[in-house]
């Protein structure tokens, strides 16, 4: 026998409570019909003009609901705390767990059986899932996607990786302010988020190595066409995925977490990565420690050469065949057999992906960098564990002793220090 | 946990040309950034990590190949460090940062609070109002 839908829990009763909580909603116009037995699916939604990179989603967000409703299910969509990168003071991060209860607590609170997370910046994807897993429901996630190439004089730049260098650029008097001025925008062309692999596409990867959503997704610039089209095919597949009963907890397994880590280490992803990972296995009770993603990753190779690891931008990505491609290229360092929001497994999904440019994405026989996980350290200065990103540092400090200087720099909750290397000397090796 | 991990370098060592050094954090690092940092120590030092003993003319030792990250001083001078140390004020006595401060967990767990590890289900036993 199917199994009753939760939202009839609230709909369904024929009695003054049944009333009232159809009663109301049907100010909206709904025809009757709609709470009868209908899956009830709750897009989730961090929209917010505050939220640059998630600026687009309320019109992701209406191609979800036609999804929703070809497939016979009713689409509610609700907002929940957007945390903005750019603009937020002290940092997101502060907010990530709060936010995360907003979503929790919505959620369960409402008559839904169903969720679609519209995510973009970096912790709304985090954010988001964590909160889902804590209620459990079937859900899907649709990413927002990148921004387009940053072009600026011939040249390109990428989001987050051209802000480090801008400091540099004023230090040599090589870049005025009005130069500054315009990078502000040539760097920001559309709707979207980072277009590096910094944390927004970092965390959009991890959504996707972990099975959360369609094949393909994470990778499309936020303004493609394929973006709506797939954000109207996740508003299908959530209905499906109700009558399924393909809860969140069927797909996270510790294979799905292990995959997303393999996968972290090949494109070069956000150190972010492993707090927010560690945050969702939390959550949904799946046994993962910091050492795992050393054991796990630390050996898997590099595959794609996109900023701040190396040259490329997510469009480029996108067009050299993107996440498909890498994760067909890591076959057996992946677990073929876990299941997806698809209903299909990872085999299935990347079986036919084709890489157009080995420039963007390599082979596993040559990988622009053999080992290129995160790399857990431990000794007396971090007892329970500290991390570095091997691909985004310089090989010849990887090995170091020296003296250390103390920065008074942060009053939050971190101190921050800096250990310089032993003076000038071997400064010049660098290069 | 701030995204300051990859401090930027002194205008000095930029001018002279230097592109990376060692850096050694308890935060975190944007992921559009690059360098030779150490993230995510934990314990941090705003609870008295090891970090917070650490002083000006400390030798600290990097290996990442043996995946090492040790500070040379003595157990005893650290153990006199660790005994004149002062917990820092907490930044909130109140709202949502006082309940971070209160239960957020560290870094090597996933700096969720300790209440929110888990999950509830989705029923709800009690009905409206």
């Amino acid at each position: 026998m199917k199994k009753k839908l939760r939202s009839q829990e609230w709909f369904g009763g024929k009695d003054k409570m049944g009333f009232v909580h159809r009663s109301w909603l049907r100010n909206q116009g709904y025809p009757d019909d709609y709470f009868r037995g209908k899956p009830v699916i709750g897009i989730c939604n961090t929209w917010s003009e505050l939220t640059p990179c998630n600026g687009h989603l309320r019109e992701i967000a209406e191609v979800v609901k036609r999804g929703v409703l070809e497939a016979g299910g009713v689409p509610f969509e609700f907002p929940v705390m957007s945390l903005g990168e750019t603009i937020m003071k002290p940092t997101t991060m502060l907010f990530r767990n709060l936010a995360s209860m907003d979503v929790e607590e919505s959620i369960r609170a409402n008559p839904l059986d169903g969720i679609v997370l519209l995510a973009g910046c970096d912790k709304t994807t985090p954010s988001l899932i964590m909160g889902a897993c804590s209620v459990d429901l079937p859900t899907i996630v649709v990413s927002g996607g990148p921004m387009l190439n940053g072009k600026f004089r011939g040249g390109e730049l990428g989001s987050g990786s051209f802000n480090w260098k801008i400091k540099e650029k004023q230090g040599t008097n090589e870049f005025t302010d009005e130069d500054l001025l315009e990078a502000e925008i040539c760097v920001a062309r559309s709707a979207g988020h980072c277009n590096t692999m910094g944390t927004a596409s970092t965390m959009a990867t991890m959504a996707e190595a972990l099975g959360l959503t369609l094949p393909g997704v994470s990778s499309i610039p936020a303004v493609d066409s394929r973006k709506k089209m797939y954000a109207q095919l996740a508003g299908r597949r959530i209905v499906e995925m109700v009558n399924e009963d393909l809860k969140l907890s069927d797909i996270l397994t510790r294979k799905s977490f292990e995959n997303s880590i393999v996968v972290n280490a090949a494109i070069g992803g956000s150190t972010n990565f492993i707090i927010h990972l560690q945050a969702i296995a939390g959550r949904i009770g799946v046994d993962l420690n910091l050492e795992d993603f050393d054991k796990v990753g630390g050996h898997i190779p590099l595959l794609v050469n996109l900023m701040p690891s190396g040259k490329y931008l997510m469009e480029d990505f996108f067009y050299a065949g993107g996440i498909n491609v890498v994760m067909k290229e890591l076959g057996n360092l992946l677990h073929q057999d876990v299941m997806t929001a698809n209903g299909k497994t990872f085999a299935e999904n990347y079986a036919k992906a084709i890489c157009y440019n080995r420039e963007v994405i390599t082979t596993r026989d040559t990988p622009l960098n053999p080992a290129a996980g995160i790399a857990v350290l431990k000794g007396n200065l971090c007892e329970n564990g500290a991390v570095i990103k091997p691909s985004a540092a310089s090989p010849k400090l990887m090995k170091h002793k020296g003296l250390r200087l103390c920065l008074k720099a942060w009053k939050i909750i971190t101190r921050v220090l800096i250990y310089l290397i032993s003076i000038l000397m071997k400064i010049q090796l660098l290069f | 946990m701030p995204e300051v991990g990859n401090v930027d370098l002194p205008k000095k060592l930029i001018l002279k040309g230097v592109k990376d050094m060692v850096r050694i954090s308890d935060g975190r690092m944007s992921g559009t950034a690059y360098g030779t940092v150490v993230l995510h120590v934990s314990p941090e030092s705003t609870i008295g990590g090891t970090l917070a003993f650490v002083q000006d003319g400390d030798e600290i030792e990097l290996n990442v190949e043996k995946r090492l990250l040790q500070l040379h001083v003595s157990e005893e001078e650290l153990a006199k460090r660790r005994a004149n140390w002062k917990a820092p004020e907490p930044v909130a006595t109140r709202g949502y940062v006082k309940i971070y401060l209160d239960h957020v967990e560290q870094a090597d767990k996933g700096a969720d609070l300790d209440v929110l590890v888990g999950k509830s289900g989705s029923v709800v036993e009690r009905d409206l109002h």
